[in-house]
């Protein structure tokens, strides 16, 4: 049919237009990757380290380390874990390896640990030897809460070999966050044989425990260096007021003084969202995503993708790629959303691929390619 | 019966007024212990933002608490004796701890930021008292003597 009005051919041909643009950036975003599951049966798996074999080292929050070989999860797991305390979100967390692994087998597991009403997170080293650890020993111990909930946990290796711990402020001890006394809330930084390092920003300060790196954290589920050597962190907030940090030691990341969230029960939690001497979070999201894991893609497989952060969102059920310019995000796409899946953890394989585990008792490893 | 559940909703209304209030005072001494500076603004505003978040919450779970309290109260009274008042005083005074240990118990947490401290518990823990009081007093003018000479609600 032919109209005879200017009016309704253009109403026409700009439905035309923003119909053809639609379908371009379907197809564009479509063409971008794929997700495949690598592997299913995983129960409530928390975090991934790739071994030098290409193998993959899986932790599960109920207490096992699951080894995931040639694309197979074994039925065998890594025996020689030490006694964790298992209750809602406490558990088995993070396994992250020594950047000397290839000649030490050495790696670090953060867990749980103690009792409902003294309970910790501790981190242990290891060697690896088969499906075995051995050398077993603690190399640090948090302080006591008697709440399951907000651990952190999460850890990663600076340049210097100085291990980075997460630590969450326990949900009911949140005050502690700001108290230099506590570990509570905190970035903590041990050297591998649990020691202090000597740079650390606190050393010799009184009233202030020597292992703190940064504080006023809730609930840190995600740390990684850069490879700018940048450390980038993320954080749950309470009902709204998720974070992504830019971390430098010594400073304070104003949790429970500035906050951009309220509590669950709907009361405010400070009516401050800056303060002189408290950093500002890079972004944050409200509402909560809950984000945890989080990569920055290095790999050869998405060559648009390079330097992007890739945060995995359990509320939120996918995952959020950010584009960073001078530390600022300028762009944030969701992916995975289609999903509708609980996301626990998000890592670059060497390969280059992404890695994704899912947050359920049927857990899976999901693997982002391109679509060839 | 009636006027029972009038007093009723009213002094649970007031015990959430007054936790409220008192739990917005506590949040706010301990982000001045963090070296903020809370002006009476900040203050008025941050009081009346609870009200209006934190007030709803607070209400079910007094009155849910009230209900049963003011419930044993009412019938330990009839066959316990003893003076009514301070069975609703006590009713009063064990609502709070209780709602949070529940929760404690069953969550693993404690919802309500400013009952996480002794004092803070027991401020909040007057205020339901003082409630209570105030229930126990409002409804005894419904009150007759019976024959055995203990007094019951109508």
């Amino acid at each position: 049919m032919k109209s005879s009005y200017p009016f309704f051919r253009k109403v026409r041909f700009s439905l035309f237009l923003i119909m053809t643009n639609s379908l371009i950036l379907i197809n564009a975003n479509a063409q971008d990757y794929k997700v495949s599951t690598v592997v299913k049966n995983l129960n409530f798996p928390w975090s991934i380290a790739f071994l030098p074999n290409n193998d993959m080292l899986i932790t599960e929050r109920s207490g096992n380390l699951r080894l995931v070989s040639d694309g197979k999860l074994l039925e065998e797991k890594v025996t020689g874990l030490p006694d964790i305390y298992v209750s809602g979100p406490a558990g088995l967390f993070d396994v992250v390896l020594d950047p000397n692994f290839v000649k030490n087998k050495k790696l670090y597991i953060s867990y749980s640990a103690g009792t409902p009403s003294n309970n910790y997170v501790e981190v242990i080293s290891a060697t690896l030897q088969g499906m075995s650890l051995q050398q077993t020993q603690v190399i640090f111990q948090g302080s006591s809460r008697n709440t399951p909930h907000h651990h952190g946990a999460r850890m990663t290796f600076l340049p210097d070999n100085t291990l980075l711990i997460t630590a969450g402020d326990g949900f009911n001890f949140r005050d502690q966050a700001q108290s230099l006394e506590s570990l509570l809330g905190k970035v903590l930084r041990i050297n591998t044989d649990g020691s202090i390092p000597k740079d650390n920003p606190f050393i010799g300060q009184a009233n202030a425990r020597a292992e703190i790196y940064t504080y006023g954290h809730r609930n840190p589920q995600a740390i990684l260096v850069s490879k700018a050597k940048q450390v980038w962190l993320h954080e749950h907030g309470p009902k709204g007021g998720d974070e992504l940090n830019l971390i430098k030691p010594g400073l304070n990341y104003g949790w429970p003084a500035i906050t951009y969230g309220e509590d669950y029960s709907g009361a405010i939690i400070s009516p401050f969202k800056e303060a002189q001497g408290m950093e500002q979070p890079v972004t944050y999201w409200v509402p909560s995503i809950a984000p945890a894991g989080m990569t920055e893609y290095q790999g050869t497989m998405f060559p648009q993708w390079q330097g992007n952060l890739f945060v995995a969102a359990l509320a939120g059920k996918s995952v959020r790629r950010l584009s960073l310019e001078n530390n600022n995000v300028v762009e944030q796409e969701t992916m995975l959303g289609d999903r509708n899946q609980r996301l626990r953890d998000i890592r670059t394989g060497p390969d280059g691929y992404i890695y994704v585990l899912t947050d359920s008792i049927e857990g899976e490893l999901l693997k982002i390619s391109p679509v060839q | 019966m009636l006027k029972t559940i009038v007093v009723f909703i009213f002094t649970t209304l007031i015990a959430t007024l007054l936790v409220c209030i008192v739990s917005t005072q506590i949040v706010l001494a301990d982000v001045q212990s963090f070296g903020l500076n809370v002006t009476n603004d900040v203050r008025l505003n941050a009081t009346l933002d609870d009200l209006i978040g934190l007030g709803p919450v607070l209400y079910i779970l007094i009155s849910v608490g009230f209900l049963i309290g003011f419930i044993v109260a009412k019938y330990a009274h009839k066959y316990i004796g003893g003076n009514r008042t301070l069975w609703y005083v006590a009713s009063g005074c064990t609502t709070f701890p209780i709602t949070t240990y529940i929760i404690q118990y069953s969550m693993g947490l404690t919802i309500i930021a400013s009952v996480r401290t002794p004092i803070g518990l027991l401020l909040a823990t007057l205020c339901c008292i003082f409630s209570a009081w105030l229930f126990a007093l409002l409804t005894t003018k419904t009150l007759t003597n019976n024959k055995s000479g203990i007094q019951n609600e109508k």
